[in-house]
C-alpha cells in the first residue's frame, strides 16, 4: 500500500533510555564466554538499557514527551491527538494512550490511540499522525517505545542479549513537508514473532507459564516473546529491498540520491547483509545498536537521535528513507525530511 | 580451490572451534549453536570468501553441509 501525505512537518524528536545498563559480557557466566563472544560478533550489541521493575514503555515515552514539549515550547493544550505505538502496553485493557493523556496533563479534548506494532511501528505511527492531521488535528504527539526486556525470558539466549528498552516522542504538526509511505503486511508470518499467551486466543493459565527448552537450548514459556530468527531474517532480506524499490518509484530518487537509510536495528548481521546486497555504502545505512540493542518501535527515532548527536547534517542531507520491519509480519517505509526537526 | 577445506575453516571460525570437522552429512543438529544467527554468519562468510551470492530462499535451506558445498561449487563455476 502506498500513500503520499502533504502538509505535515516533524517538529521534534526526543528519546529516552532507562538508566540501568546490562552488558552482553555479563551473561558469560550463564551462557558461556564462547557463546557470548559469538553473539556479540553477530549482533553487534555490547550493552542494552533495561527498565527497573514497574517501569513501562509509556513511562519512558512520557519522559521523552515532557522533554520534547519543553524544548519546543509547546503548549500542552495545543496537542489534539496522542498515538502510542508499542508491543509493551501498560495493560491488556484499557489502551495506554488514554492513560498517557492523563499523566501528561494533555487536554481531554483529544483522540488517544494505541497501535500494536514493534519494529515497523514508528513508520506506522508517523502515518497515523499524518492521517490525523489530514482529518482535522493540528498537532499530534506520537510516542513509540518498548520494554522488550520484560517480554523476553531471562534464559532465552536468542533474544535476551539482543533487545533493549527505550521510549521516544515525536511531534508531528501541520507544515509544508510531504511524507511518502509504503506498507506491506504478511499476516501469514504472524507466528514468527509472537507472545502466544495472554490474549484471547490463548488466555494465561498455569500451563502457559511453564518454561520449555527449545532445540537450540533457549528457554521460554508461552507468556514470553518468541522469535523464529530464520523466518524473520528471510522476511527482512526479501521485503526490505522490495520496499526500497517501491520507495524509489514513489519518490523519484535513485538509490544513490538517498542521503540516509534510517532502518530499524534488528542486529548488525542483517543490516550489514542488507547494505552489501543492496550495494548501499555502510555510511548511508548506519548501525546504531551497539549500546542500546534492538529497541523495537523506538529503534528508528533512537537511530535518528544518535546520528544527530554524532553531528549528522540533517539540514543539507534531506533525502531520508526510514524503514521498519518485523512483528506482524509487517514492513513500513517512509520518505522523511528532517531539516528543521529539533532533537531533544 | 579446495571448497570443502575452505568451508571447514569458515565453520571453525564461525563456531570458534578449531577442532570442528565437517562432513557432507553434517547438519544443524550435529553442531551446537547452529541457530539462525550462526546460519547468517556462515552465509555472510561464505559469500565473502567465495565471492558469490545466495538467494534468500537458499539461505534458510542451507542446513546440510553437503548441499551447501554443492551449491557453492555451482555458484563458483558460474
Amino acid at each position: 500500500m502506498k500513500a503520499t501525505i502533504s502538509g505535515v512537518h516533524i517538529a521534534g524528536i526526543a528519546t529516552v533510555v532507562p538508566p540501568k545498563v546490562v552488558t552482553t559480557d555479563s551473561y558469560a557466566e550463564f551462557f558461556g564466554e564462547k557463546k557470548i563472544r559469538r553473539i556479540k560478533r553477530s549482533t553487534g550489541v555490547e550493552s542494552v538499557h533495561v527498565v527497573e521493575p514497574g517501569v513501562t514503555a509509556s513511562d519512558l515515552c512520557c519522559e521523552a514527551a515532557e522533554k520534547l514539549m519543553q524544548k519546543l515550547g509547546v503548549d500542552k493544550s495545543s496537542i489534539d491527538a496522542l498515538v502510542f505505538v508499542s508491543i509493551s502496553p501498560d495493560y491488556r485493557a484499557p489502551g495506554t494512550a488514554g492513560i498517557m493523556q492523563g499523566k501528561l496533563g494533555l487536554s481531554e479534548e483529544i483522540i488517544a490511540i494505541d497501535l500494536t506494532f514493534g519494529c515497523s511501528g514508528y513508520v506506522y505511527g508517523l502515518y497515523e499522525a499524518a492521517l490525523l492531521l489530514k482529518g482535522g488535528c493540528k498537532r499530534v504527539l506520537l510516542c513509540a517505545g518498548d520494554t522488550q526486556s520484560t517480554l523476553v525470558n531471562e534464559k532465552d539466549r536468542s533474544m535476551k542479549m539482543l533487545v533493549g528498552d527505550a521510549g521516544s516522542a515525536t511531534i508531528v504538526e501541520e507544515g509544508s513537508d510531504t511524507m511518502q509511505f509504503y506498507f506491506k503486511t504478511v499476516g501469514s508470518g504472524y507466528e514468527s514473532l509472537i507472545i502466544p499467551a495472554g490474549g484471547c486466543r490463548m488466555p494465561s493459565s498455569a500451563e502457559t507459564g511453564i518454561e520449555i527448552e527449545d532445540e537450540d537450548g533457549n528457554i521460554r514459556s508461552k507468556e514470553n516473546l518468541f522469535m523464529d530468527g530464520m523466518g524473520v531474517m528471510k522476511f527482512a532480506l526479501t521485503e526490505v529491498p522490495l520496499a526500497m524499490d517501491k520507495m524509489y518509484e514513489m519518490t523519484g530518487y535513485s538509490k544513490d540520491d538517498v542521503d540516509l537509510f534510517a532502518y530499524h536495528q534488528p542486529n548488525k548481521l542483517i543490516l550489514d547483509y542488507l547494505s552489501n546486497s543492496m550495494e548501499i555504502p555502510a555510511e548511508k545505512m548506519p548501525v546504531g545498536l551497539q549500546k542500546v540493542g534492538n529497541t523495537a518501535s523506538a529503534s528508528i527515532p533512537m537511530l535518528l537521535h544518535a546520528l544527530y548527536d554524532r553531528g549528522f547534517d540533517f539540514k543539507t542531507k534531506e533525502k531520508i528513507i526510514a524503514c521498519g520491519f518485523g512483528i506482524g509480519l509487517s514492513i513500513g517505509a517512509v520518505r522523511l525530511n528532517l531539516k528543521d526537526t529539533v532533537f531533544a | 580451490m579446495d571448497i570443502k577445506n575452505d568451508v571447514q575453516e569458515i565453520f571453525r571460525d564461525v563456531f570458534d572451534d578449531e577442532e570442528l570437522i565437517i562432513s557432507n552429512e553434517t547438519t544443524a543438529d550435529d553442531i551446537e549453536d547452529w541457530d539462525s544467527l550462526a546460519q547468517m554468519n556462515l552465509v555472510v562468510a561464505i559469500e565473502k570468501h567465495f565471492k558469490i551470492r545466495f538467494k534468500v530462499e537458499e539461505i534458510a535451506s542451507l542446513h546440510n553441509v553437503g548441499e551447501m558445498l554443492a551449491l557453492i561449487e555451482q555458484r563458483v563455476k558460474g
